[in-house]
């Protein structure tokens, strides 16, 4: 993805160390060792010399003394033979002693009289030891001893081993103490200075450096230090410059804007002489779209084609191409790049999925003005400036459809608001229309009341004997039309109700807490003539625990359960059963009103519970009713947010059932 | 004569006023009748009556203002009012019950139910 040409190759010489702490180490303690050594031995073998000399001189003192002692009575006369040979004997003996080599004794003149018989070895390294001879003061000769050398040493290295031993515990003190002092100096100070440094750049100082020029390990771990802080610091500089480009770049969704902020900042925080970003258009040619750093002849038609050419290649092959020195092989570019001083350059192609969008050209006054890293950073660059361009088309795209969008929906909001004016005019009317229909049914209601108050009034007053005696087929009519006057009252009752519900009159229920078993056994109770008029046989089966309480208008709910009860007993032949149970089911509970009476076919079935629907069994036709007694009970049931319905076989019985939400705190009271 | 209890019966429907006539004085009532809610004011205080039968729909003044006018006065503030109304919802009777009638019957009702709740008020 990459073409480099000509780059150049830099190495830091800087990091190799020339004397290793070790090494320093050694050095220091080598000499400090040898000089200590040195000094201790000499004055410690100074003193051991003195001291085995002064030794050796009491010694000989002792001799010589003896000798002086005997010779000087010898002496003071001429020496007999015997006397002489005394003297040879205790010469002689003086050689037995080791560190006595040779020995004479001399008369006045010097001249040696008696010597010891052996010497053993070389008086040339011995050491000359004179005692005079004397007699009533006067010096009548004296006694020569040659010391061994040999002796010497052997006696002092003797000594020596204890002392060596003294030397070297010192030693390794002094030692010790130095090389403390010295890796104080070396190392100890040296490496605090860098902590207090490593320090400050923890807190965020930045520019901040070790300043230990020293060519060993502590100096090269400073120099890494500071390299790895300008590290930190270049990358800080370059984060912060790609921070802000980010920030910059999402700030707007405007791609001319972006472009332009893009150029600013490259020219401006990477210091290159120009930036200019070229795009590719329909045509599938690359146009500059904006610059920075290009004077207006270079941007002039005929220079500009030929680094167009360059960077349109780059867009080509999809390829970054970096330039770091314009050779030959550039040549052409190179004589319009020189007029405005460009010695290096990189085209970096805007990909994005594996689209050329454009590419973004730098050119620098250096050579080599694009090592690896600010590549790097540049990539970085481009990457988001791409991505930039990628969200500002979308945006722009969306903005375009949303335009479109709003205009479309503009217009199908007006068609809306239109209709819904239609609407509101139509719903005003039926709203109008119910309200007349009610008001209707209401006054008609009325009106038909007062007259048949008085039919059914006057019937029965005949009936109940207050007009005098009546026959028996007078009694049948009279009933026919008291039954019937009862239907048109009960018809008119259920009108009324009904166009209540309807009208939202009841949409409002009480919201009373009801034990649906009291409501049962109540409206049971009221039926009861009724069910022993027919001799049926009525069972309510409750269970054991108690059941919660529900919610509805206690009104209401009798008047559902009165419809299915008196519909149950109306339809139950004489001596049949009829069962009530209520069971709990989760949120609800539910009632069945169930019965052994003439049941419903399975084609009448779906239609129990429409506005006047009467069945086309015979045997219904024989019973009266209003025909909205179970559409009144539906609209009740399904107002309290439960459900009814009903299940049955012709000639076996129906079962109707519903259902009652469960009080949202039932149990509780 | 004056040991016979009266009843005021108000009613805009003719028939109605009929029936209940012939029902009260068939069983030792003496009757009076008002046609209109303005009209049983006026007969109330000038009759007197133990018990008056008040229907509550009538046009220009109604069942309840003629009950309201009826507590106004001191004459007739005592006489209990059994409304007789085709209005039958619970709101309705209880506006009736809460304006200081001591009973409601809503119509068309039982012409034995209505002698038997006269006969328990004037006992």
């Amino acid at each position: 993805m990459k073409k480099i040409f000509q780059s150049v190759k830099k190495d830091n010489g800087n990091s190799q160390i020339k004397l290793t702490l070790g090494f320093k180490f050694a050095l220091i303690m080598g000499i400090t060792l040898v000089v200590l050594m040195l000094f201790i031995g000499i004055i410690v073998i100074k003193e051991a010399e003195k001291a085995i000399i002064n030794d050796m001189k009491k010694k000989s003192q002792i001799y010589s003394t003896f000798l002086a002692g005997l010779g000087s009575q010898i002496l003071a006369k001429t020496p007999k033979e015997q006397d002489l040979r005394l003297l040879q004997h205790y010469v002689d003996n003086l050689i037995e002693n080791e560190e006595i080599i040779y020995a004479y004794i001399t008369d006045k003149s010097g001249t040696p009289i008696v010597h010891s018989k052996k010497k053993k070895a070389s008086l040339e390294d011995a050491l000359v030891m004179n005692f005079p001879i004397t007699s009533d003061g006067k010096k009548i000769g004296s006694v020569k001893m040659w010391y061994s050398t040999d002796y010497i040493v052997e006696e002092l290295s003797g000594n020596m081993k204890s002392v060596l031993i003294i030397i070297i515990t010192l030693s390794i003190f002094i030692l010790g103490t130095t090389m403390f002092l010295v890796s104080e100096k070396i190392i100890f100070r040296r490496i605090s200075t860098m902590i207090k440094t490593m320090n400050k750049v923890k807190e965020g100082v930045i520019g901040v450096k070790i300043n230990d020029k020293t060519r060993d390990e502590i100096g090269l771990l400073g120099q890494n230090f500071n390299n790895m802080l300008t590290e930190i610091e270049e990358k800080h500089r370059e984060l912060t410059i790609l921070f802000e480009m980010s920030r910059t770049i999402t700030s707007t969704l405007q791609v001319s804007l972006i472009l332009d902020m893009v150029m600013d900042i490259v020219v401006d925080k990477l210091e290159v002489a120009s930036s200019s970003v070229f795009m590719l258009e329909e045509d599938g040619h690359l146009h500059i779209k904006s610059s920075r750093g290009l004077s207006a002849e270079f941007v002039q038609e005929r220079t500009f084609k030929v680094l167009r050419k360059f960077v349109q290649k780059s867009a080509d092959e999809g390829e970054m191409v970096i330039v770091n020195t314009f050779s030959e092989d550039f040549a052409e570019l190179r004589d319009i790049m020189e007029k405005e001083r460009f010695m290096s350059l990189i085209n970096i192609p805007l990909i994005i999925s594996g689209k050329v969008l454009g590419v973004l050209n730098i050119n620098a006054k250096e050579e080599n003005a694009f090592p690896e890293r600010r590549v790097r950073l540049l990539s970085v660059f481009a990457k988001q400036m791409t991505v930039a361009l990628q969200n500002a088309h979308l945006y722009e795209r969306t903005q375009q459809f949303t335009q479109e969008l709003e205009e479309k929906i503009n217009i199908a909001t007006g068609n809306l608001a239109r209709a819904n004016q239609d609407l509101t005019k139509v719903n005003e009317r039926l709203e109008d229309l119910s309200n007349a229909k009610s008001e209707f049914v209401s006054i008609v209601s009325h009106e038909l009341r007062s007259p048949l108050t008085s039919i059914a009034g006057f019937v029965n007053l005949i009936l109940d004997g207050e007009t005098g005696k009546i026959n028996a087929t007078q009694k049948d009519f009279l009933n026919v039309i008291n039954e019937n006057s009862q239907r048109l009252i009960t018809l008119i009752e259920d009108l009324l109700n009904l166009s209540k519900i309807e009208t939202g009159a009841l949409k409002e229920i009480k919201k009373e807490s009801l034990e649906l078993s009291e409501l049962i056994k109540e409206v049971s109770f009221s039926c009861q003539s009724q069910i022993e008029k027919k001799k049926l046989k009525i069972e309510i089966n409750l269970p054991q625990e108690p059941l919660p309480k529900v919610e509805g208008e206690t009104n209401q709910i009798i008047q559902v359960l009165t419809n299915l009860l008196s519909n149950a007993i109306k339809y139950t032949p004489k001596g049949g059963h009829i069962f009530i149970e209520v069971t709990r089911i989760p949120g609800y509970l539910q009632t069945v009103v169930r019965d052994t009476g003439i049941g419903i076919s399975e084609d009448n079935l779906p239609h129990m519970f429409e506005k006047f629907y009467r069945t086309d069994n015979p045997k219904v036709r024989e019973l009266s009713g209003t025909g909205l007694g179970l559409t009144i009970t539906k609209s009740i049931i399904e107002k309290h947010g439960g459900k009814i319905w009903v299940e049955s076989e012709l000639e076996k019985g129906s079962k109707f059932c519903f259902t009652l939400p469960v009080l949202k705190e039932a149990n509780n009271d | 004569m004056t040991d016979k209890k009266k009843v005021l019966i108000v009613d805009d429907e003719v028939t109605l006023v009929k029936l209940v006539r012939f029902l009260l004085e068939r069983h030792g009532f003496e009757v009076c009748a008002a046609y209109g809610g303005q009209e049983s004011v006026e007969i109330a205080q000038k009759e007197i009556p133990d018990l008056i039968l008040m229907d509550i729909m009538m046009p220009k003044v109604d069942g309840n203002e003629a009950i309201k006018q009826l507590r106004e006065k001191e004459i007739t503030r005592e006489i209990p009012v059994i409304i007789l109304s085709a209005l039958g919802q619970e709101a309705e009777v209880a506006r009736g019950l809460e304006s200081g009638a001591v009973d409601y019957l809503v119509k068309p009702f039982n012409p034995q139910d209505l002698l038997a709740r006269v006969k328990k008020i004037l006992g």
